[in-house]
């Protein structure tokens, strides 16, 4: 596995239905029953309140572009070919903000405010990464 | 003047530069060496006075530096710290120095930093590609060039929610850079034009190359006492009058909103514990990694209003002869950047308020700010230094 010639995520054992999920094609997060808010990165208790009383639970991952960046070089060689592409921070409406690239569209057109959908995509075999497309006619 | 909540007045003794610039073939250890003796001589100090030693070192750098660095120096210190918060150690070296004072483990401390980054080419952000913080497993598979991505993303969010324009921008690293041009010891003294910035190649979007830090080698040292030695002593003592620090997240994708800094947290701890306000402050020092970084702090630490620093720094109201003296070194920007620049704001705060400063020295300085970020806008510390 480290012959992979991409940047593959680093996997722990709290965050592994995490991945497992996105493996089956599925956005699993966890949910603390005692403050009543998800979280993100997954950890073994809830990092707001310390309680235990958490569970994972799949949930829908559509959310807003909160802000964006193109990369004018890559910071490692297995991006280079992608180049350009959006490097975003993306607020999912179920309250957590996450991490992703927004694919299947112009660079150029990608703004803040912008509603996207996830879109799990296969980095290669049994890797998967949770990334955002614009909704249809989304435009912010 | 000294502050109201210590019971023993802490100042700053001495300050020293090693070697800047590009010094290929000298260690990091060696650049510490050089600017350690450099400001304990500045103090008037021997080597046998120091007894606390703080040092910070970047990424993998030293393995545990303050011994390293105490072996290298042949110094057995009563109090070692290594804190590492990136950028804004050294703000927070001097406030643990001046803790370490008051509750007596030590009397004189020395903090230093060293980086040959420039002569490694070690400013890659592939080297990040591997870290094992947590946040990290969850942006790296994205490339985000870190961590320039970071700053361009909060600059990038400023522009959205509040009209901020490249050119702004561009007012802070043209006024930095006539800045330099008046030290010399400024790596970079050429004039720079607004529309030189805007003509820059995009480094990560929107920040421009001249928005962005430069990569040099250097180091530094500041000796912190007790007010009262300091006082016998060769310099006039710069009085630590406030100090707060903290931090707010790692990794950018955990910080809770990118257009406001912890910063907005430490200014006011800082201030009220030096018993001034904004407006009083004489000479202005704020890490300026990137441009935005220096606007999302002036407004974080009440210089204005949320929002508002692009029409702050507009008409280079920044730059010498203007009515905010800011980052009069010439900052990351213009003077060095060797890593972590965090000591070079509390160098220079020093050398105004002796009025050491040459050609760039503010009339009467008597109440300066240096206030060091670390990581992606993570960690702040804010420091307020005043004249005896
Ligand atoms: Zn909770």
């Amino acid at each position: 596995m480290s012959e992979s010639p991409n940047v593959l995520p680093t996997y722990s054992g709290e965050a592994e239905p995490y991945w497992q999920g996105l493996r089956e094609g599925e956005v699993r997060l966890q949910y603390c029953k005692s403050c009543e808010t998800y979280q993100f990165y997954p950890r073994p208790i809830c990092a707001g309140c310390w309680s235990d009383d958490i569970e994972w639970r799949a949930v829908e991952a559509s959310g807003t572009v909160y802000s964006f960046s193109v990369p004018g070089f890559a910071p490692h060689p297995s991006f280079k070919a992608r180049m350009p592409y959006v490097v975003a921070l993306v607020d999912l409406d179920v309250g957590v903000r996450i991490m992703g690239n927004i694919v299947d569209c112009d660079p150029d057109t990608v703004t803040i405010g912008m509603r996207v959908d996830p879109v799990i995509s296969e980095i290669e075999e049994g890797h998967s990464l949770l990334n955002f497309k614009p909704q249809q006619g989304a435009q912010a | 003047m000294a502050s109201q909540h210590s019971s023993q007045g802490i100042a700053i003794a001495g300050v020293a530069e090693s070697d800047l610039g590009s010094v290929p073939g000298k260690t990091i250890f060696q650049l510490q060496m050089e600017a350690a003796k450099a400001a304990i001589e500045d103090a008037g100090l021997e080597k046998s006075d120091i007894d606390g030693v703080l040092t910070a070192a970047p990424f993998n750098s030293m393995h545990m530096p303050s011994m390293a660095l105490s072996e290298y120096l042949g110094i057995q210190p009563s109090y070692s710290d290594s804190t590492i918060t990136g950028g804004s150690s050294f703000e927070t070296h001097v406030g643990h120095a001046m803790a370490a004072i008051q509750a007596g483990l030590c009397t004189t401390c020395l903090i230093t930093y060293g980086s040959t980054q420039k002569s490694d080419r070690s400013r890659n952000p592939q080297g990040t590609y591997g870290n094992p913080e947590p946040p990290w497993q969850f942006e790296a598979p994205y490339g985000p060039p870190l961590p320039l991505a970071a700053y361009a993303m909060a600059a990038r969010r400023h522009m959205y929610e509040f009209g901020t324009t490249s050119e702004q921008l561009a007012e802070i690293a043209v006024a930095t850079r006539k800045w330099a041009a008046l030290n010399p010891k400024a790596y970079t003294r050429d004039p720079l034009s607004i529309d030189d910035v805007m003509n820059s190649p995009i480094v990560t979007d929107p920040l421009h190359r001249y928005d962005c830090c430069l990569v040099t080698d250097g180091g530094g040292a500041v000796i912190v006492t007790s007010l009262e030695r300091a006082r016998d002593l060769k310099k006039r003592p710069v009085v630590v009058l406030g100090f707060a620090d903290t931090h707010s997240h790692m990794g950018i994708s955990q910080m809770p909103d990118l257009v406001r800094t912890a910063a907005g947290i430490t200014g006011p701890k800082a201030f009220g514990m030096a018993g001034v306000k904004p407006s009083d402050i004489d000479v202005t020092q704020i890490y300026d990694s990137f441009t935005i970084t220096v606007m999302l702090c002036l407004e974080d630490l009440g210089f204005c209003a949320k929002g508002e620093a692009g029409a702050f720094v507009s008409g280079q109201r920044t730059a010498p002869g203007g009515e905010f003296a800011l980052n009069t070194s010439g900052g990351g920007l213009s003077y060095c950047h060797p890593g972590m620049f965090g000591i070079f704001l509390i160098i220079e705060a020093v050398r105004q308020l002796r009025g050491e400063c040459g050609d760039r020295q503010i009339p009467s300085a008597n109440l300066a700010l240096a206030h060091g970020v670390g990581g992606v806008l993570s960690s702040h510390a804010t420091l307020i230094l005043g004249g005896e």
